[in-house]
């Protein structure tokens, strides 16, 4: 029933991206090429990092090191065929491995990611108003069920990449950028993401030991506006999403709450060598719904907000001459405390992560784009008290303080025929 | 005189013409991004982030290992994690028996 629904679903998405690639590519042919590029590119990225855990009612100290790579590459050809129709077309997949070694354990994973296919039509011919239209697919090319490697997944918060796979997702988007005059312009969208079925690996004593996981359905608007002087420039992003019921083996298991997103970012050219830029988002989401005190539907709104808002803003200072940029960069997240009660299981405690470092690029030709950069990342996850289920304290169940260390380093090219 | 008269008149439909083509062709060249409501060019580079900005924002979920983005645009276009989807749809244990999530 759901490879019947990914296949009809790929039969009707594949068609469009495919034709809009193959048509921009026609099209570049007539025009002489001149108003179209092929872009590959690639990156290598390597992450890895030392967490230290202390257990402050037990004094138990345990120590995790784990080491991410991830390869992604992408080609994209984008053009204009005439004054009024620009296109663009992106293939991207990628190669990952990850390793965690703790308390004596140690679990592996190497594969490939998942691929993405998406495309974008742009229409230029109204003054103040351009429509767009664009999809974007998720091919389950990386692997969702890990079996024995299941725990070789990396916290959310600090690794590249914590999930290798997920199912066949499909997402149209519509939207409109409204240039205002040669400063000011707002952009528009509304965005549905269709999340196919995907296997996951069951629950840690493996019973069962293969699970069915369907996850919701994404609602998004989104709205912009953004500002562009001659050394000045600024952006505000906000997102609303609303989701549908996440199911597992069929039955209803939670949904998430909605959400919001906001984003501000600036940029400043202090002279013709010096520039600084800097980005800030903020995440909250509303409290889920969710299965009873017994792992059952119906679900209903959880008592408190298990969820956490999370604070991002990163930055850096650049000097540029010669084709030759360098600079430090750094970066701030906190993610607060969830709602629930310490005492409780469902309580997360808050975490701060700090990364500084350094980031080059060097551009030989027009054509042809090299950059590198490494940072430092500190991190602290605050510790809880035990667990008191129905006010009854459990000795040794308080969560441990978590201390991290590690290095991130990338390098990357990309080349425009 | 008369040759003179319709020599310049040629002319005069020759210039009208040419500066009629010639007028969207100059238009085209001088606003590959399109107009503003203004009536002037739109910033290209502009256009091109607000339009990337607000598909990578109406899309959050996705893909969480291949963004439809260039590699080198992750940094600039990302949207923060759903930790809590992580952890639930995903599973997130540490080997030697430290578990988060459901």
């Amino acid at each position: 029933m759901q490879k019947t629904r990914h296949r009809n679903i790929v039969r009707l998405a594949l068609p469009v991206i495919l034709g809009l690639g193959a048509s921009s590519a026609a099209l570049a042919q007539q025009v002489g090429d001149k108003s179209w590029t092929i872009t590959p590119s690639t990156e290598f990225r390597l992450f890895t990092w030392e967490s230290t855990r202390r257990f402050p009612t037990t004094g138990v100290v345990t120590r995790e090191r784990g080491t991410q790579t991830n390869i992604p590459f992408a080609i994209q050809l984008k053009g204009q065929p005439s004054t009024d129709f620009k296109f663009d077309v992106t293939a991207r997949t990628g190669f990952t491995t990850s390793s965690i070694s703790n308390a004596g354990a140690s679990s592996s994973y190497a594969g490939t990611t998942d691929t993405s296919l998406s495309g974008t039509a742009n229409y230029l011919g109204f003054a103040g108003f351009q429509p767009f239209l664009s999809l974007a697919l998720n091919l389950p090319t990386g692997r969702s069920n890990l079996k024995s490697s299941a725990n070789s997944k990396g916290d959310s918060d600090l690794v590249m990449l914590p999930v290798f796979g997920e199912g066949f997702n499909i997402g149209p988007t519509i939207g409109v950028n409204v240039p205002i005059n040669e400063n000011w312009a707002g952009s528009f969208g509304v965005g549905y993401t269709n999340r196919g079925t995907f296997d996951r690996e069951g629950p840690a004593l493996g019973i069962p030991p293969t699970q069915k996981l369907n996850p919701g359905d994404v609602l998004t608007g989104t709205a912009s506006l953004s500002y562009r002087g001659q050394q000045l420039s600024l952006k505000a992003s906000i997102a609303y999403s609303t989701e549908s019921t996440t199911r597992l083996d069929n039955v209803d298991y939670y949904k998430s709450g909605d959400r919001v997103v906001l984003q501000l970012a600036a940029g400043y050219g202090f002279t013709e060598n010096w520039s600084a830029k800097a980005q800030a988002s903020f995440s909250h989401f509303a409290a889920n719904k969710i299965q009873n005190a017994f792992g059952l539907p119906p679900i209903s709104t959880e008592a408190f907000n298990s969820n956490s808002n999370l604070f991002k803003i990163n930055g850096g200072v650049t000097y540029a001459a010669n084709g030759y940029s360098i600079g430090p960069v750094v970066g701030f997240l906190y993610r607060d405390r969830n709602g629930y009660d310490p005492t409780t299981f469902q309580f997360v405690s808050a975490k701060k992560s700090w990364t500084a470092g350094l980031a080059a690029s060097y551009q030989p030709t027009s054509m042809i784009q090299l950059s590198a950069r490494v940072e430092h990342l500190w991190a602290f996850e605050d510790s809880g008290p035990d667990k008191a289920p129905f006010g009854i304290p459990i000795p040794g169940s308080a969560p441990p303080s978590v201390r991290t260390n590690g290095w991130q380093a990338s390098a990357s090219g990309l080349i425009k025929f | 005189m008369p040759a003179l008269k319709h020599a310049l008149g040629i002319a005069a439909i020759a210039g009208t013409l040419a500066f009629a083509t010639a007028l969207p062709a100059a238009a085209q060249a001088a606003c590959p991004a399109g107009r503003t409501l203004a009536g002037t060019c739109a910033n290209a580079a502009q256009m091109d982030d607000l339009r990337l900005t607000t598909i990578i924002f109406a899309q959050p979920k996705i893909s969480f290992s291949a963004p439809p983005l260039l590699p080198q645009q992750d940094g600039d276009y990302s949207v923060p994690r759903d930790r809590g989807e992580v952890w639930a749809n995903h599973h997130y244990h540490r080997p030697g028996g430290f578990a988060f999530g459901p």
